[in-house]
């Protein structure tokens, strides 16, 4: 059972990557890394169901992962936003204002 | 290794709940009378026709009340688990959460001063 | 009620569908409101997932925090820059994205190999003495959570409103600076 959660949080993961690296939408590219981080929150609970059922280090370790990965989404719409305002466009190889 | 039996009146809830909301509908696709026409299949029956796409631009104003909720979202979920366990540890427990949510109250004067939590 | 093991295989079945299909979904589709919807759909199937892993707290502050909050923003990101980009279905492919896609295949081919070589009962045998007092603490997880939070992550507790105030912040700032430049527009425009 463990087997099956841990390659389907893998998967999970490599779709995030494949996504991040491909996608030409600012706001799809942070789709992806949220998918990111819920493999690895998968990842944590899972191992702290299985391995440490006594003391959930994951489950709390997992939450803080949470509520970093929501700070994260504000200030990276916030940043998407700021761009689409100067640039009328959110693909990201157009966005190159800091390259020279 | 898995111990869902917690949860057994959630599921009988759950299960009661889907019964219900079912019943409720079907009933009332069953009693009410049907009588078709043009008007029928329009978005809005009260003659206004609908304009444009339903994707539009939002203002930015409702952009700024998510902002500020996500973040107090955050704030309650870490305040609940304290909640929990308040009894276990008295008042150096209140002091700690105390801090926390000083902190937090810092960035609710500055939304508030910055005007992000008004309808202008 | 005592579940046999097939019936949280069923559901697990279920659930890996679900998150496959989602995850596929949100890469794929060129609609990004669509994309959008499909997260939300992919978060759901996640909480479900903790819930079938005992773990309660963490599959509700999923659904409050990412269904609730996270993705309601990202739509309303959405919304707000809006431009039709979506006329066909399927986004040419170029020679960059057959690369990434070669590399993802062989990533999760490797984590996979190493996930199926693991014995993993061994390392069930190494930690067997925490599981004796597991039925005494599992009543109360959300409990145990707290007095965790209060005690031993004492200190990434208060470093997290930090974290928050920040975000908050920078956030507002980042996000309000539309209003000023079109009143200046505005006042331009007047004189």
């Amino acid at each position: 059972m463990l087997e099956h959660i841990l390659t389907l949080s893998a998967f999970l993961f490599c779709i995030g990557v494949f996504g991040l690296i491909t996608s030409r939408n600012m706001v799809r590219a942070l789709m992806c890394l949220e998918l990111i981080f819920n493999a690895v929150n998968i990842n944590l609970v899972a191992f702290s169901n299985f391995l440490d059922s006594s003391q959930i280090k994951g489950e709390i370790f997992s939450i803080f992962i949470i509520a970093i990965a929501a700070a994260e989404a504000t200030i990276g719409l916030a940043i998407v936003l700021a761009i689409y305002r100067n640039r009328k466009s959110t693909r990201i190889d157009q966005f190159n204002l800091l390259k020279w | 290794m898995f111990l869902l039996q917690k949860y057994d009146y959630f599921f009988v809830f759950l299960l009661i709940i889907s019964f219900f909301s079912i019943l409720i509908f079907s009933l009332s696709k069953w009693i009410a009378p049907i009588n078709k026409g043009p008007e029928k299949f329009t978005s809005y029956e009260s003659g206004i026709e609908p304009m444009g796409e339903a994707c539009i631009q939002f203002q930015i104003r409702y952009y700024m009340f998510a902002l500020v909720f996500v973040i107090f979202d955050v704030e309650t979920v870490f305040l609940y688990p304290w909640a929990m366990s308040f009894y276990n540890f008295g008042i150096s427990s209140f002091i700690e959460a105390l801090i926390f949510i000083l902190i937090l109250i810092i960035g609710l004067v500055y939304a508030w001063r910055k005007g992000a939590l008004e309808w202008s | 009620m005592k579940l046999p093991e097939s019936f949280y295989e069923t559901i697990f079945l279920f659930l890996e569908s679900g998150l496959i299909l989602g995850s596929l979904g949100v890469i794929l589709l060129t609609n990004i409101v669509y994309s959008a919807l499909f997260l939300g759909f992919v978060f759901v199937c996640i909480s479900l997932l903790y819930l079938l892993l005992n773990a309660d707290f963490v599959a509700a502050a999923q659904i409050l925090i990412y269904v609730g909050a996270v993705n309601v923003l990202i739509i309303f990101a959405v919304m707000l820059i809006n431009k039709k980009q979506y006329s066909n279905f399927f986004v040419y492919w170029t020679i960059g994205d057959g690369i990434t896609l070669t590399l993802c295949t062989s990533i999760f081919l490797l984590l996979n190999n190493f996930i199926s070589n693991t014995s993993w009962s061994k390392i069930f045998l190494m930690t067997k003495p925490n599981l004796v007092v597991k039925d005494i603490i599992l009543i109360n997880t959300v409990r145990h959570i707290g007095s965790e939070l209060l005690t031993e992550f004492l200190l990434p507790f208060e470093l997290m409103s930090i974290i928050l105030l920040v975000a908050l912040i920078g956030a507002i700032t980042l996000a309000r600076r539309e209003k000023k430049i079109e009143l200046e527009k505005n006042d331009f425009f007047n004189f």
